[in-house]
């Protein structure tokens, strides 16, 4: 009988990943360009899968959170956890991506804009998601911890999606969820299906192998926990104050 | 603007793309082969 640990780490979610990149990129570089920004309509391909990708992952972790706070089952925790640093990543990359697409269609990396910057907290509130996790190392106070504020982040979800509708803004608004339907080309629309769901695929793969380093990460802290010394305080006899009795 | 420097800017973008995901997915296999490898369990 071998444990997890033991068991060889699968490779195809790695193949798996390169596959879905792959489809994506040729998909991408096949439509043809869109009537008005030309060939930069194609960094859409990747930002719009990567902010579909942190809205689902930062989901996912809000699911978790409420399963773990509901059944106190730690495995709920760590896939909170590895949907979380997913996420995280997601919105760093559509972060970057939005920059390069502003320099090249506003002139302008950055600006203040209602979208951009509640996208930079939400990043930000993860973050300190992740930096939470790491303020002990007590497993059940930890998740508890950790599931109540990926629990209360989730609200950031709505206010940075539909930011573009309740503000004016410079980034434009929704071109495809709209109530009188989307205003684009069915070959772009099909390409960027194509990419969402392989840009999904690439996170299902993620996940796996997150969630197996979350699994090793606990196995270790549970072994440094077990196998600890006494402590400087263990040699501290309590003071009897009962006078003998 | 001219098509040869939007096309820069397509590759600039796909190549942060590529890049960032083999950075994260290298860092996630390094953790679970050290994570391994701590364990005494080998890789």
């Amino acid at each position: 009988m071998t444990s997890p640990e033991q068991k060889p780490s699968p490779v195809w979610p790695w193949i798996v990943m390169a596959a879905a990149g792959l489809v994506t990129f040729v998909a991408a570089m096949t439509v043809p360009p869109d009537a008005v920004q030309g060939q930069l309509s194609r960094i859409l391909y990747v930002h719009v899968p990567a902010a579909w990708l942190a809205y689902f992952a930062f989901g996912v972790t809000m699911f978790s959170s409420s399963m773990y706070l509901w059944k106190k089952d730690i495995r709920w925790d760590r896939m909170a956890h590895a949907s979380a640093e997913v996420g995280v990543f997601f919105t760093a990359l559509l972060i970057g991506l939005g920059m390069i697409w502003g320099k090249s269609t506003w002139g302008v990396w950055w600006t203040w804009d209602a979208r951009l910057t509640l996208t930079a907290i939400m990043f930000f509130v993860y973050l300190g998601y992740l930096a939470l996790r790491r303020t002990t190392d007590d497993l059940e106070v930890r998740a508890k911890r950790a599931a109540i504020l990926g629990v209360l982040a989730i609200v950031q979800v709505p206010l940075v999606h539909f930011s573009v509708v309740w503000w004016r803004s410079l980034h434009q608004p929704p071109s495809i969820i709209k109530p009188e339907g989307p205003d684009m080309d069915a070959s772009m629309i099909a390409t960027l299906l194509i990419a969402v769901v392989s840009f999904t695929v690439m996170y299902v793969a993620m996940m796996i192998k997150r969630i197996e380093l979350a699994r090793l990460e606990d196995s270790i802290l549970i072994a440094e926990q077990s196998s600890a010394g006494p402590t400087a305080g263990d040699a501290v006899a309590a003071p009897d104050l009962g006078g003998g009795v | 603007m001219d098509p040869s420097v939007e096309w820069n800017w397509v590759m600039f973008a796909y190549g942060v793309t590529y890049a960032a995901l083999v950075l994260f997915t290298t860092s996630i296999a390094v953790r679970i082969t050290r994570a391994r490898r701590k364990l005494g369990e080998g890789a």
